[in-house]
This record gives C-alpha cells, structure tokens and sequence, in this order.
C-alpha cells in the first residue's frame, strides 16, 4: 500500500470514532452527534422563536430580530469562543467543551431556523388563516392546527440544507481542541506530517458524503412540488 | 484577583496598533476575495447555464464539491497542501518582499496566506453566489424565456437582457448575505497565519490576556463591519418593477 | 438594550471573582478529579500517542503525579498554547501543565509554582539556509500562537515578518511548503518535532538560544492552599528522585529529543 493511503488506513479508527473504545467519542461519530444534537436544539429553539415572533408586535418582535441579526452578523468562531469561554465565567460552572460547541452551534443556528419558519408561514396563503379563524378556531389553535404542519412540511428541504450547514459549521470546534473529525485529522497529521494533502482530502471527502448525500436528499424533496423548472 | 473589565489593555499601545492592521487587514482581504467571487461567480453561472451539456456538469460538479466540504478544511488544504505543490521558482517569488504590494500598515498582499484566503474565501463564496443567482433565474416563470426566445433572442442574450436583470433583483438579498458571509468567513483565515481581527483578538489574548475585552472589541468591529456592508451594498439594490420594498436586506445575512 | 451589558459583564466579574475566594483545593479534594489543561500535540510535552491514541508526554506525566498525590482522579483537558490561559480563567482546567513559560505578564493574570523545567526558544530550518540566528533578521518566521516564542522573535528582529500558526506542527507544515524560512518554538519541543519527522534530514535546529525559558504550572491567581500543594508536589518529586525519572524517559540518551537536566526543581 503506498504510504499516504497506509496513513489513512493506520488511523481509520480514530477519525471514524476516536478514542471510543476509552468512552470518548470523536473523529466523524463525533462530528454527526454534534450536529444531531445542536440540529435537534436549533430545530426547537428555532420554531418556538418564529410563533413568539409571528404573534408579537412592537418591541418583542423588534428584540427577537436584533437578537437574530446580531447573533448572525458575528462570525461563528467568536459565538463559540464567547459559549467557550464565557458562559463558565458567566455562570461559574464548568460545560465541557463539546457541549459548549453544541450550545455555540444551536444558538448561531437557531437564529436561521426562526427566520426560514416564519417566511414558511408567511408563504403560505393568508386564505388559509382567515378559512380557520372563521371555523371559530383560535389565532393559537390557527397557527399550530392549520398553519405551522403546512409551513413544517414545506420548510423540511431549507431545515436539511441548515442541517448540512451545521455538519461543515463542526469543524469550527477545531478552534476549541474538541476531537471531532477536523480536530483528530489534525492530530494525525501533526504527528505524521508528512502527509498533508490526503489527510485533507480525505477529511474533505468525509464532510462531502454526508452533506452531498443530504443535498442530494433535498433535491428529491424539492421535486416533489410542481414549480417551473428551468433547466 | 486580577480579572477585571479594562480596556485600557486593548483599546492603547500595540494592541491598538494590532487591531488597526487586524481591522484594515479583514476589510482589505475582504475586497479582494469579493472581486475574486465575482469573477469566479460569473464564470461558474456561465457554464452552469451554458447551453453545452459538459459544462453544465462539469460545473455542477465543481459546486457541489465546494458547497459539500466545510470551508475551514477547504482553506487548510490550500494554504498547507495546495501551495507546497507550486513550483520552488514561484513559492521563492511569492515569499520574497514586495514592497509595491505592500498595503498600508504593513499588509503583505503578494505572500501565502494573502494569496491562499483570498483565493479560498473566493472560490467558496463564488460557489454559493452562483448558485443563488441560478436560483433566481430557475424561480422566473417559463413564460419568460420562451417569449424572449419568441421575439428572437438567442440563449445568451435572452439571458442578459431579459432573464439575468430579473434573476438578480430576485436573488439580490441573498447575494448580499453571501457577500457579508464571506467578510464573517475571513475570521477562519486566522489558522493559516493572515493578520486578520480574530488573528490580533488572540495575539491580545495571549499578550496581556485580556481575552474578554479583545473579544468584545473583536465581536463589535465584525458587527460594525457587516453593518456598513450591508447599507453599502443596498445602495446599489436593483429596483423592483412590483414596488415590494428591499429593506431587511441586512437580515439576509 | 446595549446600555446594559457593561452592567452584565461586571456582575458576571463580580460572580467570578466571588467564586475565585473559595478553595479551589478543597473543591478539588471535594469532587475528587484534578482538571489539568495540557497539550496535544506538542511531543514530548504533550502528544496523542498513535496506537493507544491516549495523551502521553513530560506535562503529561507531571499532572499524573500531581493528581496521585493530591489523591484524586485525573482529567486532562487538550488545550493548544493560544487557548491554555483562558481555559485556566475560565474555570475549565484546574491547572495548566502545558510548558508555559513564567513571565511577568503572564503573572498578572495567574500564578506560577516554582518552575519544573528550564529550556530556551531555537530556531528550526532546512539544511541548506543560513547557520546563525541574525540571519533571519528579515526573514518569514512561523512561530505558535500565544508563545513566548512569538513576542521573543518579533522583539529581536523587528523587521522580520512573524506569523503565528496555531500549533508547532502547523507551522513546520508552512515551513515545509516554503511559506515561512524558520520556525521558533522552545528546543525541546523542536528537538521532539524533528525527531518525529519522517524528512529529517532536509532540516536542522540552530545552536543559538534566541532566548532562556523556566517553565511552571500555572493556577489561578489567589489560590494560596492549591499553589503550596503544587509546590510541594514539586519538590517531593525532585527529592524522591522521580521528577528527574520524568525527564530521563523524555529528554534522557534513549529519548528520542536528548538533552542534559542542568536544572534542579526549587534550586535557582
């Protein structure tokens, strides 16, 4: 076996699954739970942030979207330096660091998933609101009988884009020393050295399976409604 | 215990300095990728569209290996692999000091890490502009090309003058949010070397450790920055035809 | 909105600091693990091994010590040199062992035991570049983010261009590649990297000490009970002999970086 494909194989376990055998996750295991698990966080915090902000008016809504920008209009790494460093300084515990990255994540994400949810809601029809509100149904009842499964169930490709996003967004937990797949890939290749290019590239190739696969999955997804298709 | 708010130690001597050369260094790398996606940008939609079939895969090909791999991987390749691969002649030449190139507060614009994120920063940025702008055209209706095509416009000229106009003030938000995001991307050049915010933040940190005041002055001059790229970009949003109005572009960050 | 987070951040000092009066001791003793900030990629000091893919090194073995005779369970926190004082400050490691040279502005924001190792910043580069250290007055150097190694070379070259990588092995792969002419680290840690490396014959260390390192363990400032438990620790470990077989198995003939202990801990 020539040498730069004999470093892949020699380290295989430790990018797939890290020190797993000791009970500490990494490598790739590493980098799909953080993204499930800041995906899931997002996903909750995301909706339950959009009706807050679908029913409020005035200064709520005006909080809920300088909230959204300012946390986007940071870069990432400073949102995890900030939950890495800060929020133990704030609240005197300690979180380890892997859950700092998956707060970091959610919280930056998050922010995205209120605003692709409420343009969900505002897309659809305002005959669909008007048609439940007559039925003597509730604005609440409204929106989480009648609007919002219709909103989810258009929005289902943009959340699988924002959960591709979130699998590259893991690799910023380099920054951290957090072993997920960017961190032990780094490793290896700080201690073989000679290799970098395919230690990359075979990172690189890793991210590109699991989000092209999800891409592709969009792409089903958004077949499925009749648009006008141009090419 | 010496851990109090004190700014002093960051906002006066060379940490100042650092963060100047730190700030002039994120807006300057940020123009120059920006031309970079342009241009690539353009490139890339072309053959996307193009009316040969090789292109259009070859293209989407290129898209998807971009978009599908995390940019930070993407600029470690380039700066760590990539460019050992160029010839010695070129590497010395890229190395040597180049004082025409030098911008204003000793920014190097000919030397690896320059050459290395602007070229990543731009080719992953072109990636998704692309991409929005083919969006944008894919959400005009049908009727549309097939009666520029009617009134005897070929492929690209239907494009240019009738389809490309409308494609881009639909997908004018979102362009602009690729643009802010490639400034937001450029604090990622930190781990090859370029002297941008967040390289200086933690040169602060590590000098003084006042890490929590470099932070906020780091995480404001972002914010700041974003703020006038986006009003900035604004000013030339396309008008729309539908008098939907274009203000929120910011948040299309 | 904006007005008040000043406000927050000082209440949040004021938190911090509170705690900071505690015992960090007794809470260790009390939660029965020592968190210990090391490296993981900087051999010998701190490096995943390749087979058991667990951290091995001279800091490692230090903070094994330090948790044996405290008398608690041991857990280490992979840190890189631009990240460890932070990790100190914000409570996520008890300690730092992670060669970080004692100085005066790192004084003021934690304190230092007396130092367990003494070694110098050199300078790494290929074979065929110049032998002496003034030679690269005006050269590229790659150097590791929040090292003193980074402030020691800009202070003594002042027109040289200093990049920082966030760890050693970054910059000898910008060395490597022809980005950088040399690389500055603490010798050992060049001795380590060299002797790891698979080309090492394109490369040479230059005798030179661009300048003279005592490295300590770093805790939080204030921490009276928990810097005299480390000290001591220090100094049984010196006496009873086991400090200088810590740094036989690292540094000693059959090492893989040799080098000779002309130091003692506690003794200037």
């Amino acid at each position: 076996m020539p040498p730069e494909l004999d470093i892949i194989w020699r380290n295989i376990d430790y990018l797939l699954w890290g020190r797993l055998a000791q009970g500490e996750l990494g490598g790739l295991l590493l980098s799909v739970v953080i993204a499930l698990a800041s995906g899931v966080l997002a996903l909750c915090v995301g909706i339950a942030l959009a009706i807050l902000a679908w029913f409020s008016t005035g200064p709520v809504r005006r909080v809920l979207f300088l909230w959204a920008d300012l946390i986007r209009g940071i870069p990432l790494i400073f949102v995890i330096f900030w939950v890495y460093f800060l929020v133990p300084a704030l609240f005197g515990g300690n979180i380890p660091g892997t859950v700092s990255v998956i707060l970091a994540l959610a919280w930056f994400t998050s922010a995205a998933v209120m605003y692709s949810t409420l343009s969900g809601l505002q897309a659809l029809s305002g005959g669909q609101r008007e048609a439940a509100l007559s039925t003597g149904l509730s604005e609440i009842q409204t929106l989480v009988w009648v609007l919002l499964p219709q909103a989810l169930i258009n929005l289902v490709p943009s959340y699988v884009s924002l959960f591709a996003s979130l699998i590259k967004d893991t690799s910023l937990a380099f920054i951290v020393n957090v072993p997920e797949l960017t961190m032990v890939a780094s490793q290896v290749n700080n201690r073989t050295q000679l290799y970098p290019t395919t230690i990359f590239l075979f990172t690189a190739a890793m991210y590109f399976v699991l989000c092209g696969g999800l891409s592709l999955l969009v792409r089903r997804l958004m077949r499925r409604p009749v648009t006008a298709s141009w090419d | 215990m010496g851990f109090s708010v004190d700014f002093a130690g960051v906002l006066s001597g060379a940490p100042l300095h650092w963060l100047l050369t730190g700030f002039l260094t994120t807006i300057v790398v940020t123009i120059a990728a920006s031309l970079v996606a342009s241009l690539l940008a353009v490139i890339l939609l072309g053959l996307r569209i193009s009316e040969s079939r090789a292109a259009r895969v070859g293209a989407a090909g290129l898209i998807e290996l971009f978009r599908n791999t995390p940019f930070l991987v993407q600029m470690m390749f380039w700066y760590f692999a990539a460019f050992g691969l160029l010839p010695t002649g070129i590497r010395d030449w890229i190395n040597a000091e180049h004082s025409w190139a030098t911008f204003p507060g000793n920014i190097p614009l000919v030397s690896p890490e320059f050459i290395a994120s602007t070229w990543g920063l731009g080719i992953f940025s072109a990636v998704f502009i692309a991409e929005e702008i083919r969006a944008g055209l894919l959400a005009l209706p049908k009727g549309q090309s097939e009666a520029a095509q009617s009134q005897g416009f070929g492929h690209w000229a239907s494009l240019r003058f009738i389809l490309l106009p409308q494609a881009l003030t639909n997908s004018f938000q979102s362009v602009v949010g690729q643009y802010l995001n490639l400034m937001k991307l450029s604090s990622l050049a930190t781990a090859i070397g370029l002297a941008e915010i967040t390289y200086q933040v933690r040169q602060i940190e590590s000098y003084n450790s006042h890490a929590i005041e470099a932070f906020a002055v780091g995480t404001s001059l972002y914010l700041l920055l974003g703020l006038a790229m986006g009003r900035l970009m604004l000013a030339f949003a396309p008008k729309r035809r539908d008098g939907r109005n274009e203000t929120g572009a910011g948040n299309a960050a | 909105m904006f007005r008040k987070i000043p406000h927050i951040i000082a209440a949040a000092f004021l938190f911090v600091s509170g705690a900071a009066q505690a015992d960090q001791l007794g809470d260790i003793r009390k939660a029965g693990v020592l968190r210990v900030a090391v490296f993981d990629s900087n051999p010998p000091f701190g490096f995943v091994d390749e087979k058991t893919h667990a951290l091995e090194g001279y800091d490692i073995d230090f903070a094994k010590a330090f948790a044996e005779k405290i008398g608690v369970k041991l857990e280490l926190v992979p840190t890189n040199p631009a990240n460890r004082i932070p990790v100190l400050q914000s409570g996520k490691a008890d300690l730092i062992v992670a060669d970080l040279t004692i100085t005066p502005e790192r004084g003021k924001v934690v304190a230092f035991s007396t130092p367990y190792f003494v070694t110098g910043q050199q300078f790494l580069v290929t074979t065929d570049a110049p032998g002496k250290l003034e030679d690269y007055a005006k050269a590229r150097i790659g150097a590791v983010k929040g090292t003193t190694g980074e402030q020691a070379a800009k202070a003594r070259f002042p027109e040289a261009r200093v990049l920082s990588y966030d760890d050693i092995p970054l910059a000898f792969a910008a060395l490597r590649n022809g980005s950088v002419q040399a690389i500055t680290q603490d010798a050992e840690i060049l001795a380590g990297l060299l002797a790891e490396a698979p080309d090492k014959s394109k490369y040479k260390i230059l005798p030179e000490l661009l300048s003279r390192e005592l490295i300590g363990v770093a805790i939080k400032k204030d921490e009276k009970a928990l810097l005299t438990e480390v000290n001591t620790i220090l100094s049984d470990l010196e006496n009873n002999g086991q400090a200088e077989k810590i740094f036989e198995q690292w540094f000693g003939a059959k090492s893989k970086a040799p080098g000779a202990r002309n130091f003692k801990i506690g003794a200037p």
